[in-house]
């Protein structure tokens, strides 16, 4: 949980030392006031990355060379993320810990625009989707994921090289299997998860949703079935992949597939079948899901909601917003006053021009 | 001339000093700019001094021929020496990783250092690493060690040379490092170091 928040030359945002307390908060503010560059600078002390922008000098004010966002933590934590000779700089406690241990300080989980890209983007959206998940449970997996990606690019060097010494290309499909199992048993582990607090969810809010059923689509098929399987399947995969000069299985390949089930039990992909206000509610109700794995396993997260009243019905968002969880610390924004006229909050802000202040 | 502001020649010698030191492995420019203040205090003698450490190493110090280690004799001391054990030779990535492994006393017999570990992404294969040269050693070889990092290169290094050996018939163990993942030989203190010598698994 966040208890303090202070940012210097961060976007629009006015030097800004605030107290946070638990519970509800709601950001009100109009479109380009500077409420989703607060969230921004929560998001990113937490990851170290921004929502917005892959470019972290994005991020600097107008005018100005580097920022300064700080916050800390229930637990004494403080972290730190600045830029200094326009690299990127994270710190926590004053000291640069490894990226693992970072992420473990302030988990969160964050609604923003993009995020509907879940349901209706590419399959790369899904597994970045699984692979957030799988980190805030476990933040160690960060070393799987680096040590996959780099015995794939290993391989992928080898393969496109033309001549293939044989012995080299089996030692790196060795590599690329031993991660690529415990990669797919991390996906695998965190979609049951994801898909047992769904179906709780959905059921208690009762949004007039059909029954959502969330799979895990491993590349190779066999990848949960361990090491052995997975090499298995890469070697049989290996002529082709001589022939074609590039890897073709492994969990760069990986999806999820998100599919409604009818009456009469047949099942149809959600993105094509769902309205807009229907993904909007099930994806809320997905990362309302992830939160309540990661309560499940004692990790409570700051939960940041970017304009999420957006096309939604107010109905299905008052029902959402009821299971959000009492317990949690909660960052909303939102351009409607209206709509949380009758909803439970906390603590109120406003955001003008860059300015916040509570009220 | 404009083009000219950033050769070498036309900097003032503290940014030709920092630009030289911000080259070094694991050097950035703040601690380059750090060293080179420290370097501007010290008295000329200790200045001088490091200079001639430095040029000395280039003129007096080469690699052995026979295994890569660094040394001012050819070949080394440890080739050179009767008392080791020459039925083992532990491979190591660089010379610098030589003495944490002397220091657990835990392995008596011969090195071979590769100047590297195989890369596709960086283009170096078995013969950038010249393993040929390593092969050309094992005849009265019964034990190979190999001692490459635990990161992904490593780790495909000593799979890749453990097919080459096995099957000649010579015993291949790797390594078991009781250090965190990514860990580097260098920054391994000689206990653990000592334990995973005498714990070294079979490949
Ligand atoms: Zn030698």
């Amino acid at each position: 949980m966040l208890t303090h928040l202070s940012a210097t030359a961060f976007r629009n945002l006015e030097a800004l030392d605030v107290e946070v307390g638990p519970g509800r908060h709601l950001i009100l503010g109009t479109n380009g006031a500077g409420k989703t560059s607060l969230l921004e600078a929560i998001y990113l002390l937490a990851t170290t990355r921004s929502f917005r922008t892959p470019r972290i000098a994005d991020c600097v004010r107008h005018g100005e060379s580097s920022f300064r966002v700080l916050c800390e933590t229930a637990e004494r934590q403080k972290l730190e993320v600045f830029l200094d000779a326009g690299q990127r700089e994270r710190r926590v406690n004053g000291e640069r810990t490894s990226l693992a241990d970072h992420l473990a300080a302030l988990p969160v989980v964050c609604w923003t625009a993009s995020e509907g890209e879940v349901l209706t983007g590419a399959p790369t959206e899904r597994r970045r989707f699984m692979d957030r998940g799988v980190l805030g449970l476990r933040p160690v997996a960060l070393e799987v994921m680096s040590r996959y990606r780099h015995a794939l690019d290993g391989k992928k060097e080898l393969l496109k090289s033309g001549w293939v010494d044989p012995v080299q290309l089996s030692v790196w499909t060795d590599l690329q299997a031993r991660a690529a199992a415990e990669l797919s048993a991390l996906r695998a582990t965190y979609v049951e998860q994801l898909s047992a607090g769904l179906a709780e969810l959905l059921e208690a809010a009762d949004l007039g949703l059909p029954e959502v059923k969330l799979k895990y689509r491993p590349s190779p098929s066999e990848a949960i079935d361990g090491v052995e399987a997975v090499r298995g399947a890469l070697e049989q995969a290996q002529a082709k992949e001589i022939e074609l000069k590039q890897p073709l299985l492994g969990p760069q390949r990986d999806d999820l597939s998100i599919r409604w089930v009818g009456r009469e039990g047949e099942s149809r992909a959600v993105k094509r079948v769902a309205s807009a206000g229907e993904r909007k509610a099930l994806g809320l109700a997905l990362l309302l899901a992830h939160g309540q794995v990661l309560q499940g396993r004692n990790v409570e997260p700051v939960v940041l909601l970017d304009d999420v009243d957006a096309e939604l019905d107010p109905e299905r968002w008052s029902r959402l917003w009821t299971l959000v969880g009492r317990h949690l610390q909660i960052l909303v924004t939102s351009a409607r006053p209206a709509v949380w006229e009758h909803l439970e909050i906390d603590h109120r802000w406003q955001v003008e021009s860059g300015r916040v202040r509570r009220g | 001339m404009l083009s000219d502001v950033n050769t070498p020649s036309s900097l003032d010698p503290l940014s030709k000093l920092v630009r030289e030191l911000s080259r070094l492995p694991g050097i950035g420019q703040k601690t380059a700019a750090r060293l080179a203040h420290h370097l501007l205090r010290v008295t000329e003698d200790d200045a001088r001094t490091l200079a001639q450490a430095i040029v000395e190493v280039k003129e007096k110090l080469f690699h052995c021929e026979v295994c890569n280690s660094i040394t001012d004799r050819q070949p080394c001391s440890y080739c050179s020496d009767p008392e080791r054990d020459r039925t083992k030779i532990c491979v190591v990535e660089e010379p610098f990783n030589i003495p944490a492994i002397e220091r657990t006393r835990e392995h008596q017999g011969l090195y071979h250092v590769l100047l590297g570990t195989l890369s596709p992404q960086r283009g170096i294969g078995p013969r950038e690493l010249g393993v040929d040269r390593l092969m050309d050693r094992l005849t009265g070889v019964d034990e190979v060690i190999l001692a490459t990092n635990p990161d992904v290169e490593g780790e495909a290094t000593a799979l890749y040379l453990a097919r080459l050996i096995k099957p000649k018939g010579i015993r291949v163990s790797r390594l078991a490092f009781g250090m965190p993942v990514g860990g580097d030989i260098e920054f391994t203190d000689e206990v653990t170091l000592g334990r995973s010598l005498a714990g070294r698994r079979a490949l």
